[in-house]
C-alpha cells in the first residue's frame, strides 16, 4: 500500500469539495446549525414537562408527527431535484412530455414512500402506547396543503440548482433551518423570542402545528379555518413561484447549453 | 403555433446562430435574475447555418471536434435554444413548436448513456422510454427495438450498469428506434459497437430502420460509414457549413482535370534504386509528377491525353529488373477531400 496513492486520493476529493465554493460555506453554517439544534434540544430536558408538550399529550407524539411530517417535506422538495438531475434532464427534455408531466410523475412515487414512512412512524408509536385523537378530513387537507406548499419550495429549489449545479440553499433553508426554527423536535415557543420570530416564517411551523392540532386535539376543519386558509393562499403564491423558476430555470438551461451539465 | 406548409425538406435550418457565454459563477446567478450589462467572453458554436435535410435522406455531417455538430443536434432535439434564425423539423419550430418536435424524432445522443436508469434492465428502462411515447403496446415495442439492435436473452435483462460499452449503446440505439418516428438523429451511433453490429449498423441505417420514408441526420466521424450510408453530406467547420453534396461530389472535389493518378507497385526493392527510377519516370513523356511513397510504390501523375505513357512506364521499370506486382488508378478519398476542404484547400475543379 503506497500512502503516496491515498493521498492522491484526497487530494483529488479535496479540490472536488473545494470548487463547489457555495456548498463549502452552507456545510460550515449546516454543521453550525445541526450542532445548535441538538444541543437545545439535549438541554432542555425540561420541556418534556413543558405546557406545550402537555396539550398535545406527550413529548414522543409532539416529536413523531414532527419526524413523520418531515419525511413528506424531503419528498416534496426532493422530487423535483431528482427530474432535474443532470442525467435525467436531457432525456426528460427530449421526450415529449410537458414539463408539467416531468414534475408529477417524478413526485409520485416520492409522495408514496413519504406517506409509507408517515404511516409507519405513527403505527409503530401506537404499539408503544402514543394515542391519536385524528380528525382525518382536517389531517388530510393540511397534508395536502402542506405538501404543495413544499413543492413548490421544492421547484424554487430544482430551479436554483439547474443554475448553480450543487448548491440548493432551498433544500437547505428547510431541512437544516427548518429542523431548528420549524418544531419538528420541540415546541418553537421554547426557542429565543428573535428565533421565534423567524419560525414564524417558515411555512413548516404553520404545517407543524395545525397537523398536530388535526392529529393529536381531533380539530376540525372548522377550527383550524383560520390557519388553514392562508395555508392555502400560500400554497397558491409558492407553487406559481415554483413552477416559474423552475420553468425559467430550464429556459435558462436551453439557452445556455448547460441542461447536460453537471 | 401551427404547423409549417408542406415542403420537401424534413429539417431546415434558417441564418441559425449559436454563441456560449462564458460566464463565472457569480454572473451566472446575476443572469438569471435577468440583469443587464454583463459581458462575457463568447464563444461561436454556430454562426448563421443554413441547411436542408430532404425527405426521407439520410444525411450526414461532418467535421473535426468542436466544429458544431452536436450544438446542431441539440438544437434540432429542442434541448438547446439557438440565440437567433429559425430551425424547423418535420415542419414544426424546434423552440416554439418543442413538444410537436420531441413526438417526431428519435435520438440517440454522443453521451448515449444518459437517462438510463443504472440498476434497471435495459428491458426496464426502454419499457419506460415506449411508454412515455405513449407507444400502444409498449412491451410489444420494446421486444421490436431489442431484435432490431440484437440484444434479446439474458442481456436484455441484466442491469444496464452491467452491459458492456457497445451494449449500451445498443440500448441507447433501441430507445431511439422506439417512436418509430419519421426523423432519427444519430450522433456518432457506431461507439463502442464491434465490427460485426457496426456492419449491421450500416445495414439498419441503409434500411432506414425498416421505414423508407424516414429521414436520418448521421453526426460522426467514421468517413466508412458516411460514405457507405450517406445521401448527401454536410461538412461543417468553425459553426460554418463550408460544403454540402452527395459522397461522390465531395469524393472528386480536388481530382485535377489535367491529369490521372496511378499507384505502381513492385514486388521488392531488394537491390536498391528504386526511388531514383522516379526521376527517370517523370521524364517520360506525358508524366506529371512521380513520387515515391514507400520502398517498393510509387505514385504517378499521368496527363489525360497522354495515358499511353503507361506503357512506357511499365517497360522502363521491368527493364531495371523489377517485377510490376501492381499497377492502379488511385482512388478518391473522402478522407483526403474533407481534410482538404477544413485545411480551406482550393478546388482544382
Amino acid at each position: 500500500m503506497n500512502p503516496k496513492r491515498i493521498l492522491g486520493y484526497l487530494i483529488i476529493d479535496f479540490h472536488d469539495w473545494v470548487s463547489y465554493k457555495f456548498e463549502i460555506s452552507f456545510w460550515i453554517i449546516n454543521t453550525l446549525v445541526g450542532a445548535v439544534t441538538y444541543a437545545f434540544l439535549g438541554t432542555n430536558v425540561a420541556l418534556q414537562r413543558g405546557e406545550q408538550i402537555a396539550q398535545y399529550g406527550s413529548f414522543l407524539s409532539f416529536l413523531l408527527v414532527g419526524m413523520s411530517f418531515n419525511y413528506l417535506i424531503y419528498a416534496s422538495l426532493d422530487a423535483p431535484r431528482i427530474a432535474i438531475n443532470p442525467w435525467n434532464l436531457e432525456w426528460n427534455l427530449t421526450l415529449p412530455t410537458s414539463l408539467y408531466e416531468v414534475i408529477l410523475g417524478s413526485v409520485c412515487f416520492r409522495y408514496i414512500i413519504g406517506l409509507l414512512e408517515f404511516t409507519l412512524y405513527l403505527s409503530i408509536a401506537s404499539s408503544f402506547g402514543v394515542t391519536y385523537a385524528v380528525d382525518f378530513v382536517s389531517t388530510i387537507v393540511t397534508i395536502i396543503l402542506g405538501a404543495a406548499v413544499m413543492w413548490g419550495f421544492g421547484m424554487i429549489s430544482a430551479g436554483v440548482q439547474i443554475i448553480t449545479k450543487r448548491w440548493d440553499p432551498v433544500t437547505w433553508f428547510f431541512t437544516m433551518l427548518g429542523g431548528l426554527l420549524s418544531g419538528v423536535w420541540f415546541p418553537y415557543q421554547l426557542l429565543p423570542p428573535s428565533l421565534q420570530m423567524l419560525s414564524m416564517f417558515m411555512p413548516q411551523t404553520h404545517i407543524l402545528e395545525m397537523l398536530r392540532r388535526a392529529m393529536l386535539k381531533s380539530e376540525s376543519i372548522a377550527s383550524l379555518w383560520e390557519s388553514l386558509y392562508p395555508l392555502l393562499i400560500t400554497a397558491l403564491i409558492i407553487l406559481s413561484i415554483g413552477v416559474f423558476v423552475y420553468s425559467r430555470s430550464i429556459r435558462y438551461a436551453k439557452e445556455h447549453g448547460t441542461v447536460g451539465e453537471f | 403555433m401551427a404547423i409549417r406548409a408542406m415542403t420537401e425538406n424534413t429539417i431546415e435550418l434558417e441564418a441559425v446562430s449559436k454563441l456560449y457565454e462564458k460566464v463565472d459563477f457569480r454572473k451566472k446567478l446575476v443572469n438569471i435574475l435577468r440583469l443587464r450589462g454583463i459581458a462575457g467572453e463568447k464563444v461561436t458554436a454556430l454562426d448563421k447555418v443554413s441547411l436542408e435535410v430532404r425527405n426521407g435522406e439520410i444525411f450526414g455531417l461532418l467535421g473535426p471536434n468542436g466544429a458544431g455538430k452536436t450544438t446542431m443536434i441539440k438544437i434540432l432535439t429542442t434541448i438547446l435554444m439557438p440565440d437567433s434564425g429559425k430551425a424547423y423539423v418535420d415542419r414544426c419550430n424546434v423552440v416554439t413548436d418543442s413538444l410537436k418536435v420531441r413526438a417526431r424524432i428519435g435520438v440517440l445522443y454522443e453521451e448515449s448513456d444518459r437517462g438510463f436508469g443504472w440498476r434497471l434492465s435495459a428491458w426496464t428502462n426502454l419499457l419506460f422510454y415506449a411508454r412515455e411515447y405513449l407507444e400502444d403496446d409498449p412491451k410489444k415495442r420494446v421486444e421490436e427495438v431489442l431484435k432490431m439492435v440484437e440484444l434479446g436473452g439474458d442481456d436484455a435483462h441484466k442491469w444496464f450498469q452491467k452491459l458492456s460499452k457497445g451494449m449500451k449503446q445498443k440500448v441507447a440505439l433501441a430507445r431511439a428506434l422506439i417512436p418509430d418516428s419519421q426523423v432519427i438523429f444519430l450522433d456518432e451511433p457506431q461507439r463502442s459497437l464491434d465490427i460485426l453490429f457496426v456492419l449491421r449498423l450500416k445495414e439498419l441505417i441503409k434500411g432506414k430502420f425498416g421505414k423508407s420514408s424516414r429521414t436520418i441526420f448521421l453526426s460522426t466521424h467514421d468517413m466508412h460509414l458516411v460514405e457507405e450510408t450517406c445521401d448527401r453530406v454536410a461538412i461543417i467547420n468553425k459553426g460554418r457549413i463550408v460544403r454540402v453534396g452527395t459522397v461522390g461530389e465531395l469524393k472528386s472535389l480536388f481530382r485535377s482535370l489535367e491529369s490521372v493518378p496511378y499507384t505502381l507497385e513492385v514486388a521488392d526493392d531488394s537491390a536498391g534504386g528504386f526511388g531514383k527510377l522516379s526521376q527517370e519516370i517523370i521524364s517520360i513523356e506525358g508524366v506529371e509528377e512521380a513520387k515515391l511513397i514507400n520502398p517498393v510504390r510509387l505514385e504517378i501523375h499521368i496527363r489525360k491525353d497522354r495515358l499511353d505513357a503507361l506503357n512506357q512506364i511499365i517497360g522502363t521499370v521491368m527493364d531495371r529488373g523489377y517485377t510490376v506486382t501492381g499497377l492502379t488508378q488511385k482512388e478518391d478519398s473522402l478522407e483526403e477531400s474533407i481534410a482538404r476542404i477544413l485545411r480551406g484547400g482550393e478546388l482544382e475543379s
